[in-house]
């Protein structure tokens, strides 16, 4: 019989508690786990610490119909043409030619179903898999994902979200150190990771700021004086990391750029990459606004543009590294759209049916989950909620979906209430 | 493992358990004897099966789900009886029962062994089966309250004491149910407590509480731990006393052998009661002026002249507008412009606390025209009214009662919907929300009718106060008069409380009761006395804020210093040193404004304004998104999170918006270097305006040799640089974020 051995391994694999685990193994009813064993259980924990997850966040809610689920033979189509996509069968919309050419390595949802038409309820929904509440502070996904499978010792932020999205979730009752770090923008440092005076500028002031420190009439001893000044002294470490050059994207060479395009987005999808590279272990980027309420068809077509090359191109860059197989890369948004169009040429809030995409972290691509009905307005196969996509996520990252965290009143609350894993993404 | 015929186990058990409630009525004849709710839900609380964690949560435990800690017993005779029977009971033969063979570990279960087989519990259990698993038993009383002894336990470090617990029943019986209770310690590392009701202190001085829970009953004891050597009387006899508060402290502090700090100097009582009553740092003018005054009465008449600024109300307003103030993007920018000005204005004129919270919720009218009325347009249901108001203005939470009763207190559900009922008449005319621009006008009215029902029973529930009595509603009565009139009622305590406790927490960093509206039995306050007395003083002083805060600054306790001595060095309670807050974002963008000289420019807002006199959060400040604001996106609004942040930290040292202020060609650095002042004039000054104090002599010799002329250096560029620079150092400092 195994035995549960605690084995703990930091990002490159080096084993921490190593003591631990021997006496373990010797402990283990006189040579039942072997050494081959337990440097099994080492591998098995070094490839879960290995895994990280980029969430590709569609804010406002993008339209199914000129995304995944195109309707050319239908009017709730819009007058959208499908394409053919590497997967023969698989059809998407025409605002996503190389998109169509990854599709092998992509799993479609087109029966993602909820309840939540307003954007920040639906946001908060789709980020935490709770609704909000008063009494407990639900934890981002990502911040889940942080807890679990990241090394609080890394000079980088373990949770990282790119772009300027209207979402604030972030570590909720798991603490602050979860929260997100923020980029606004990818292509630059983070915001004030330099000095806007110059790095001279900065050592100048710091030296005088050290010199009265030390001369202050504060009482150094003091709880809160201490945590600030250990904090600054992260802030400053951090600043000063060669880690920070992940932030530089123009140390990536001209093709891999021109590859991932001219948009933000696509600054966000490779500064994700160099992120994920240099060992975090979260990543969003944004892109919207997806929120079409009027002149649906136009808009689309400039956010398809927007987003198809970063998308194929992130999927692509992260397979020839190596790295998708341990990277869970996941498109959504908040919602769909309405299968009619408004008088503006506009659509409005669709919860009831829409998609998503899910590639990489052992998802078998080339597929598609759900059916929806001919006007695409109710799903009429395999429905998936959002508990059912967040359980899957933790499933693909190798994560525990039922750990349970207390409430600041000591309710207990699991990382993802109820749903199921849906098993037919996976390959194997 | 042994097994016995049943009727074997039934004569053992009949001779030899304990009596069980319902065996003191009927002995055996026949008559069930073991009491669902008075011996079997007992025992399934006391180990912990209906626990928030096990079977008590929302979709129970592998299927098999009892109502949180015993709350519903219909629901969980259901559970236990009825649904799956054969499997979880059998009469045939009880012993066979999954109930009994999962609590034993004779199979497997998720929760462990949680009775040992041929125990007392065990045997109830087993009673009751046996019995034919009566729902009640003839002639059954009701529990009618708990008490623990001692309530209040003094201690010694690393002692050991026992309490008991004992409940009463409604056919005035009692009996110890200290091993059914279960314990809880607020703080365990202080004194530990065991399922036995044991406490253990630890080896720190300090003091907590300890709840002991039975039924839904709770008892709450307090346990005391002083400093082992105890100050001789005299010297808390001999402290100084301003008012009432010194009495109540040092009383409290006595009883826990801890000194107070020293009283702090001028210049920090300064800084503090600016920061405090007007949200703004003295600007260099005003700190010579006091710090110059040499009169007997100088704090109270700096007092007395800053209750006076206009910048009062804006900054208490500011903290009252996180509580009630909607995302405008929802509920409308004029409904939502004209509550903050509503809110400003009660500030302004200083309105009595209670006139204010009638005015609000009972605010009839348009919403273009009476900004109170807002409340019911962004609150448009009784039970989100009812969570808010009772949490507002009586620190009593009630959103766990709307679906099920309150885990740590006596709140259930007729409780939530018979509150609920006073805002069933709340009616709505115009037009509604309509997110995102929700621009229409709304009249809140008196609808003729309307009701709330229970979510299970389906009853319509009459108006009904939390505790005491209301007035009888009059037939053309709005029945939230009957609830305004109810709520400001001498005999509601909670009332005066929450709202004292909300200005003590603002002025002294932390509640006497912590979260500040969560005021419950198991979470006493403090120094209770003391909440006590504030709050009559305030209903005395008919409501007004103003002497409230009056009364509290001119406290001695108020003017206490942060640094410890060695006795108080671990209290973080009792107030026996100031508590250092870290400023508040408004206040902290305000006097950043101030110092550099240069402000800053919001939307929608006039020239000069401000940040505390921002209408809606909605307003973009990146620098106020940094250091913290309620966020109205989030429905409910996010709190203020006072910890500090990498970002933070970040954006004080780097952020280009407020380099540009340090090195403005139009700001105070700029202007200070170009003047005729001598090198240590600056560096006075730049302390003033930041510290508030004038600098030591060791800042002022660094500070002066920094901005001395140096020999064949271009003096003009030097010393403007080398000012902007001591200035960045010092806003980038504790001294500066905190108030001390």
């Amino acid at each position: 019989m195994f035995r549960q051995v605690e084995v703990q391994l930091n990002r490159r694999g080096r084993v921490i508690h190593r003591r631990t685990a021997l006496k373990a193994a010797i402990a283990g009813a006189a040579g039942v786990l072997s050494w081959r064993q337990t440097m099994a259980l080492h591998a098995q924990e070094l490839r879960r610490r290995e895994m990280a997850c980029i969430v590709l966040w569609m804010q406002g809610g993008p339209s199914q119909f000129e995304t995944f689920s195109p309707l050319p033979e239908h009017p709730n189509g819009g007058g959208t043409k499908a394409i053919s996509t590497a997967v023969p069968g698989i059809q998407i919309a025409e605002g996503l030619p190389e998109t169509a050419k990854v599709m092998g390595d992509v799993c479609l949802i087109r029966s993602m179903n909820s309840k939540e038409g307003s954007h920040p309820r639906a946001t908060f929904l789709m980020q935490t898999g709770y609704l909000p509440n008063a009494s407990v502070k639900h934890p981002a996904l990502g911040a889940h994902v942080a807890q679990q499978l990241g090394s609080p010792e890394s000079d980088l932020p373990e949770f990282v979200r790119i772009g300027n999205a209207r979402v604030n979730t972030g570590g909720g009752l798991l603490g602050v150190q979860h929260n997100p770090f923020v980029v606004q923008q990818a292509g630059q440092r983070p915001q004030n990771a330099t000095h806007s005076d110059g790095e001279r500028a900065m050592r100048r002031r710091s030296s005088l700021l050290t010199r009265l420190e030390d001369a202050s009439l504060v009482d150094g001893a003091d709880q809160e004086t201490q945590a600030q000044q250990s904090l600054y002294a992260t802030t400053r470490r951090m600043a000063l990391s060669p880690k920070m050059a992940a932030f530089d994207l123009d140390q990536e060479p001209e093709r891999v750029r021109k590859a991932y395009g001219e948009s933000q987005f696509g600054a966000g999808c490779l500064l994700a990459r160099r992120l994920i590279e240099e060992g975090v272990t979260f990543v969003e980027v944004s892109a919207g606004n997806w929120d079409t309420h009027f002149d649906n068809a136009e808009r689309t077509k400039e956010l398809c543009e927007q987003v198809d090359r970063p998308y194929a191109a992130l999927l692509s860059d992260l397979k020839q590294r190596g790295m998708l197989e341990r990277t869970l890369v996941v498109w959504m948004g908040e919602f769909g759209r309405t299968p009619r169009l408004n008088p503006r040429g506009g659509r409005d809030h669709y919860p009831r049916a829409f998609n998503l995409a899910l590639a990489g972290g052992g998802i078998r691509g080339g597929q598609v989950i759900g059916k929806v009905d001919a006007s695409g307005s109710n799903v009429t196969d395999r429905p998936v909620g959002v508990s059912d996509l967040l359980r899957t996520v933790c499933h693909g990252l190798q994560m525990d979906a039922d750990r349970e965290h207390l409430s600041g009143i000591g309710r207990p609350i699991r990382v993802v209430d109820g749903g199921e894993v849906i098993q037919e993404a996976f390959t194997g | 493992m042994a097994r016995f015929c049943s009727a074997t186990i039934l004569a053992f058990l009949l001779a030899f358990t304990p009596a069980s409630f319902g065996a003191e009525a009927s002995d055996g004849n026949g008559q069930p004897t073991v009491s669902f709710e008075l011996d079997v839900q007992p025992i399934l609380t006391a180990h912990g099966c209906n626990a928030g964690a096990c079977h008590g949560k929302q979709r129970g435990q592998n299927g098999f789900q009892l109502s949180l800690l015993g709350f519903d017993s219909d629901f969980d005779y259901a559970a236990l009886a009825l649904n799956a029977r054969g499997r979880r009971v059998s009469a045939a033969s009880p012993e066979r029962s999954l109930l009994l063979r999962k609590v034993i570990g004779e199979v497997p279960h998720g929760g462990g062994i949680r009775i040992a087989p041929g125990s007392d519990d065990y045997n109830t259990l087993l009673r009751w089966v046996v019995e034919g698993l009566p729902r009640r038993v003839e002639n059954e009383p009701r529990l009618s309250r708990v008490e623990v002894s001692p309530s209040e336990l003094v201690m010694k470090p690393k002692e050991q004491r026992t309490l008991q617990v004992t409940a009463f029943y409604s056919d005035g019986t009692q009996r110890d149910v200290t091993l059914r209770s279960t314990f809880q310690s607020n703080l365990s590392a202080l004194a530990a407590v065991d399922r036995q009701g044991q406490v253990t202190s630890g080896p720190l001085p300090g003091e907590t509480a300890i709840m002991a829970r039975y039924m839904g009953e709770i008892a709450i004891a307090q346990v005391l731990i002083p400093l082992a050597n105890q100050p001789p009387p005299e010297v808390y006899a001999a402290l100084p006393r301003n008012n009432f508060i010194d009495d109540l402290v040092w009383k409290k502090l006595q009883t826990l052998g801890v000194l107070p700090s020293e009283s702090v100097s001028d210049a920090t009582y300064m800084r503090r009661v600016y920061i405090d009553i007007i949200g703004r740092l003295p600007d260099a003018e005003e700190c010579r002026e006091f710090l110059s005054d040499s009169r007997e009465d100088r704090r109270a008449l700096l007092v007395d002249r800053l209750l006076q600024r206009p910048e009062y109300a804006d900054h208490w307003a500011n903290k009252w507008a996180d509580l009630l103030r909607p995302n405008p993007y929802r509920v409308g920018i004029k409904a939502v412009l004209n509550y903050d000005n509503w809110i400003r204005d009660q500030f302004r004129r200083n309105r009595p606390y209670d006139e204010m919270v009638t005015d609000l919720v009972t605010a009839r009218g348009s919403t273009w025209h009476n900004g109170a009325a807002t409340l019911f347009r962004d609150r448009r249901e009784p039970d989100e009214l009812t969570t808010m108001v009772s949490q507002l203005f009586l620190g009593v939470r009630l959103e766990c009662a709307k679906c099920h009763h309150h885990p740590f207190e006596k709140w259930g559900q007729d409780h939530f919907y018979s509150f609920a009922a006073y805002f069933a008449r709340v009616g709505h005319k115009g037009t509604g929300l309509s997110p995102p621009i929700s621009g229409g006008e709304e009249i809140i009215t008196v609808a003729k009718s309307g009701t709330v029902s229970h979510p299970l029973t389906g009853e319509a529930m009459a108006p009904r106060p939390l505790f005491g009595d209301a007035p009888e509603l009059g037939p053309d009565q709005d029945p939230r008069e009957a609830l305004a009139d109810w709520m400001k009622s001498p005999e509601n305590v909670f009332f005066a409380q929450v709202q004292v406790n909300r200005v003590w927490a603002d002025l002294m960093g932390l509640g006497l009761v912590d979260p500040v509206d969560d005021l419950r039995m198991t979470n006493p306050a403090t120094n209770p006395e003391l909440l006590a007395a504030l709050g009559e003083h305030f209903r005395e002083a008919k409501f007004d804020q103003k002497e409230l805060i009056r009364t509290i600054v001119g406290s001695h306790v108020y003017q206490l210093s942060s640094i410890p001595n060695e006795t108080n060095v671990g209290d973080r309670l009792n107030f026996s040193r100031h508590y250092r807050q870290r400023l508040r974002a408004e206040v902290l963008l305000g006097a950043f404004d101030d110092i550099t000289g240069v402000r800053t420019s919001f939307s929608a807002m006039p020239v000069g304004s401000r940040p505390n006199q921002i209408w809606t959060h909605r307003v973009e400040s990146r620098f106020l998104d940094t250091f913290g604001r309620p966020d109205p996106n989030q429905d409910p609004p996010c709190e203020r999170v006072p910890d500090s942040t990498v970002t933070q930290t970040l954006h004080l040292m780097n952020a280009p918006a407020l380099q540009e202020k340090v090195v403005s060609d139009k700001g105070r650095a700029a202007e200070l270097a170009a003047s005729d002042l001598a090198p240590d004039e600056i560096v006075e000054e730049l302390y003033l305006r930041i510290y508030s104090r004038n600098p030591t002599e060791e800042e002022r010799e660094i500070g002066a040799k920094l901005l001395a002329p140096v020999e064949g250096e271009e003096d003009k560029a030097r010393r403007r640089r080398n000012t902007e620079d001591l200035m960045w150092a010092l806003l980038n400092t504790p001294e500066f974020l905190f108030k001390d």
